[in-house]
């Protein structure tokens, strides 16, 4: 899953580099526009629904962070 | 009680003071006495308002508390016997009991804001001068408090944090002195904590504090009300000005703005300081910015950062417009309609920040030039892109960003027309007369016959020279108060001592020197 | 240890740093204060040696432009203070009066001017006490002088401005004044004083040929709250130990203006004190001023008319009140460099000889 996440988030972004990322909520590195449009293919490509409440730093300040939501919003 | 006055500084003073004096434990009573007591002295008429949205957000938030705190031991009961169907089940049910108290206290909260604030407006605009409304006061902060009320309810009902469970708290988080002229607007988990545990006395919050609050001063008393007097003369008087008067008034006035607002918030946030609380940011040097986007980061982040969590995410991510976008892919395109969400959440969020303002049109236009321009700029990204590419233009340059920051901020400047000018029409008219070229008076003549003598020109220039190099100390090397703190006592004093100096002496206060009234007169 | 040095260490520090402050302020409030010229006759007054004077005359440039102090030290050794200043609101004398009784316990006479009531309303402004108060020393008399003169104007109806901390604190008017009048002499924050004890010779030299007027005797009603300030100020005087005296030096204007002090007059009269109105008779024989050429203009006396005026009042006093003289004792040498610079001038101006 983690590849695929990756390769979602350069396509959006290609200007950051996630691998090693670990504040990209609180260091303001990634925008509300595109907080809306990972969510909008993460909803898409894994069929869950990642709401506005899961919208917390923790959850995308990285790309493990992702990851661990997304297995969560699947259960 | 105005911040500049020296009311204020006393009332301050004594409440910093009583602060200290009390136990811990009861030093956010201080505060909270502190508050209302701000509270009755400045609008003790509209006072009833704010009890009753402290009120109805207190107990419609304990009610949300219990219904999170029922499902969470529900599920917790039950996790193993329910299908994933069946919690699906549970939890809407639960959404929609909660979405009801939600419903209840926000139209109770908003609809106070409502009808104190622009249903006036809307009934005088219908043709109702005639109904009599009476001088109807609004309540100080309404909007401030009323949106920070909102999050709080919202944030609870996104099981984000835990409901106060002590109304008199409570009262305090709403009604905190230093955010209710002009905020920030706060959010329960990054104020309440700090307004409820007593702060012990600190060598360095109380001297950053004044120094926060000096700051303020000099930009609101030196900077901001000299500016006015021009921009009050152009603006009151936009009949007799034209072309290059306007644009200088317009371009004072994007400075006046900036100091009153950013002053005013240096000095809440300096007096809470003084107490150890840390209240958020309202600004990030916003004239560094480099496309309206980022712009909308960096200027009143508090409101910004409101419409974002509450209007702006629930509206992008709403299932009802990424359907409606889907089924528009055939007429708007593929990557529009993708967009399309993201497009009607930006106009919301930008119609809410302008009516936030006032009820007035030219608000809601100052939204939704805010909000063309930057769908426009999302729109055409992929066109843009393109020709920078092709002009080789190095995006990474200083130049270019020199370039983007300046584009930025005449883009600032020329929407800041909307809200100042009387109304909307009014704006259109000044707007194009700043293009009429008036060959009659030399334009310097007129430009010293607005009520600004050299003298006044020459220290608004070095005043906003000193604030331009502190700005630009502070995008360097974060904060100006350690960066003074690293340099020797005799140079961080000169320093304090000459910000003081410029303020008592320059600050625009006071009734006025005439000269001529002086002279012998029956000599 | 360590930490308890810290602790010190910044106590200190902000101590010091108060202190700097204080300072700061301190320099800053003498430097924009009241504009130089109307603070001299006050300055001066606050420089006088404790105890050293016979006696203060209070008013207006009634007041300045006749009185001359050093002339009445050099004829009879008398000390009594010219405390006029421009357009002087009477509702002030109380107040002068009782500050200058902190520093000066001897004074045996106490001379008002009356012609003060004759103030038309236009004529008010708030610079008329403020160039007293804003020179006077910090004190309650000060804050009671603001406060009550503040009322007399409300009362009369005078658009002035009317927030006490304006004048309570002098710097939140005059701070203005660096985009003004501040230069570099006022930098320097020195207290500016005279040499005349308050007679301005300034602008004394003219002469101009005036109509000798006729006495004027009847009485104008008074307007409701200068009538009230005057009755305050008899009260007050009536506790005085010293020997309060009204006085009117000659004028020519119009019939109200006599009329108005002739009721003051009358009102004092009254009440048991001494008038000395050189409007009317007996006085205005005895003075006898020659109003071609003792005038500068209808309302002023030149420095030929202060001196006779100076004469006449003098003599007067002297005949009036055991005052002592003062002439050669010690502690009164700026009295003698007074008389002796005054000398000085009348030689250099021609007015008199080198004999």
């Amino acid at each position: 899953m983690k590849e695929q996440v990756m390769e979602i988030l350069t396509g959006i972004r290609g200007d950051i580099d996630f691998e090693n990322e670990t504040k990209l909520i609180d260091d303001n590195i990634l925008a509300s526009l595109d907080i809306v449009a990972i969510v909008g293919e993460f909803n898409e490509e894994f069929d869950v629904e990642i709401s506005v409440e899961d919208l917390v730093p923790e959850n995308f300040n990285s790309v493990d962070a992702m990851v661990e939501l997304i297995t969560k919003a699947q259960e | 009680m105005a911040f500049t006055s020296f009311n204020f500084l006393v009332f301050a003073l004594i409440t910093v003071t009583l602060y200290y004096i009390m136990p811990k434990n009861w030093r956010w009573f201080i505060l909270l006495a502190a508050s209302y007591a701000f509270y009755l002295i400045s609008s003790p008429k509209t006072f009833v308002f704010i009890l009753f949205t402290t009120v109805v957000t207190f107990f419609g938030g304990r009610a949300l508390g219990n219904r999170n705190r029922e499902h969470k031991e529900f599920m917790a009961a039950h996790k193993a016997e329910l299908s994933k169907e069946e919690k699906k089940q549970a939890k809407a049910d639960n959404q929609k009991k909660k979405r009801k108290i939600v419903l209840i206290t926000l139209v109770c909260d908003f609809g106070v804001l409502a009808a104190l604030k622009y249903f006036r407006v809307y009934l005088e605009a219908l043709g109702f001068a005639a109904f009599d409304l009476g001088t109807v006061l609004i309540p100080l902060g309404i909007s401030f408090y009323t949106f920070q009320s909102a999050a709080y309810i919202i944030d609870l009902y996104r099981n984000k944090i835990e409901p106060d469970t002590n109304i008199a708290k409570f009262a305090l988080f709403t009604s905190f002195f230093p955010q209710i002229i002009q905020g920030p607007i706060s959010r329960y988990d990054q104020l309440a904590h700090q307004l409820y545990e007593g702060h012990s006395f600190s060598y360095k919050n109380l001297t950053h504090g004044a120094q926060l609050m000096l700051f303020g001063f000099f930009k609101k008393l030196v900077i901001a009300d000299r500016v006015a007097i021009l921009v009050t003369e152009v603006f009151d008087n936009h009949g007799d000005y034209t072309g290059g008067a306007v644009f200088v008034a317009l371009l004072f006035y994007t400075i006046q703005i900036y100091a009153d607002f950013s002053g005013g918030i240096d000095i809440a946030r300096g007096v809470a300081q003084c107490m150890g609380i840390d209240m958020t940011h309202n600004f990030n040097r916003p004239y560094f910015s480099v496309s309206l986007s980022d712009f909308w980061r960096r200027w009143h982040m508090s409101l910004s950062f409101w419409c974002r969590d509450y209007i702006f995410y629930p509206v992008a991510m709403s299932k009802f417009f990424g359907k409606l976008g889907k089924n528009l892919r055939s007429v708007l395109g593929d990557r529009v309609g993708k967009l399309f969400p993201v497009i009607i959440a930006q106009f919301a969020t930008f119609l809410t920040i302008g009516l936030w303002h006032g009820a007035e049109f030219k608000y809601i236009a100052y939204g939704l030039y805010n909000g063309t321009v930057i769908v426009l700029g999302l729109l055409l990204e992929p066109y843009l892109e393109g020709a920078v590419k092709k002009l080789h233009i190095n995006v990474e340059s200083k130049g270019w960003k020199v370039f983007q920051m300046l584009r930025t901020f005449f883009i600032v400047v020329f929407g800041r027309i909307f809200p100042k000018a009387a109304s909307f029409s009014v704006a259109i008219t000044m707007f194009f007369s700043m293009f009429k070229l008036n060959y009659g008076t030399p334009f310097m003549e007129t430009i010293m016959s607005l009520g600004l003598n050299q003298r006044d020109f020459i220290m608004l220039a070095v005043s906003i020279a000193a604030w331009f190099i502190i700005s630009v100390i502070e995008e360097r090397r974060g904060s100006f108060r350690d960066f003074l703190d690293e340099k020797p006592l005799v140079i961080r004093w000169a320093v304090l001592l000459m910000g003081l100096a410029m303020v008592m002496v320059l600050g625009v206060y006071g009734p006025g020197y005439d000269a001529s009234a002086f002279i012998y007169r029956g000599f | 240890m360590v930490k308890q040095r810290g602790k010190l260490t910044k106590i200190i520090c902000v101590i010091a740093f108060l202190l700097l402050t204080a300072c700061m302020c301190a320099y800053l409030f003498r430097v924009f204060d009241s504009p130089t010229d109307t603070q001299k006759t006050t300055n001066q007054f606050y420089c006088e040696k404790e105890d050293t004077l016979d006696g203060v005359y209070i008013g207006t440039s009634a007041t300045y432009r006749y009185w001359i102090p050093p002339q009445a030290y050099e004829d009879y050794g008398m000390c009594v203070y010219n405390w006029g200043t421009a357009s002087q609101s009477i509702s002030l004398a109380k107040f002068m009066i009782e500050d200058a009784l902190k520093t000066q316990h001897n004074m045996k006479v106490i001379l008002i001017e009356l012609r003060n009531v004759k103030k038309r309303k236009i004529d008010y402004s708030s610079v008329d006490f403020r160039r007293v108060t804003d020179n006077m020393p910090f004190s309650m008399n000060r804050i009671r002088a603001i406060d009550y003169s503040l009322n007399y104007y409300q009362e009369m109806g005078i658009p002035i401005d009317y927030n006490k901390l304006d004048y309570y604190v002098p710097f939140v008017t005059y701070h203005s004044r660096w985009n003004d009048d501040i230069g570099r002499e006022d930098l320097k924050a020195r207290k500016e004083k005279v040499i005349y004890k308050g007679y301005v010779f300034t602008g004394s030299l003219s002469v101009v040929k005036v109509d000798e007027p006729e006495e004027y005797t009847k009485e104008a009603k008074l307007k409701g709250p200068t009538e009230k300030v005057v009755q305050d100020l008899i009260d007050y005087c009536k506790g005085l130990d010293a020997r309060v005296i009204f006085v009117a030096s000659p004028f020519n204007y119009t019939d109200e203006a006599y009329g108005f002090v002739n009721t003051a007059a009358a009102c004092v009269k009254e009440e048991g004190f001494t008038v000395w109105n050189f409007n009317r008779e007996p006085y205005k024989s005895r003075l006898n001023m020659d109003w071609s050429s003792e005038f500068k203009n209808e309302t002023h006396a030149n420095i030929w008319g202060a001196q006779k005026y100076t004469r006449c009042l003098s003599e007067m006093l002297h005949e009036e009140i055991d005052l002592e003289d003062h002439r050669g004792q010690r502690g009164y040498e700026s009295w003698d460099e007074s008389m002796k610079a005054f000398d000085k001038r009348l030689i250099e101006e021609g007015i008199r000889n080198n004999n």
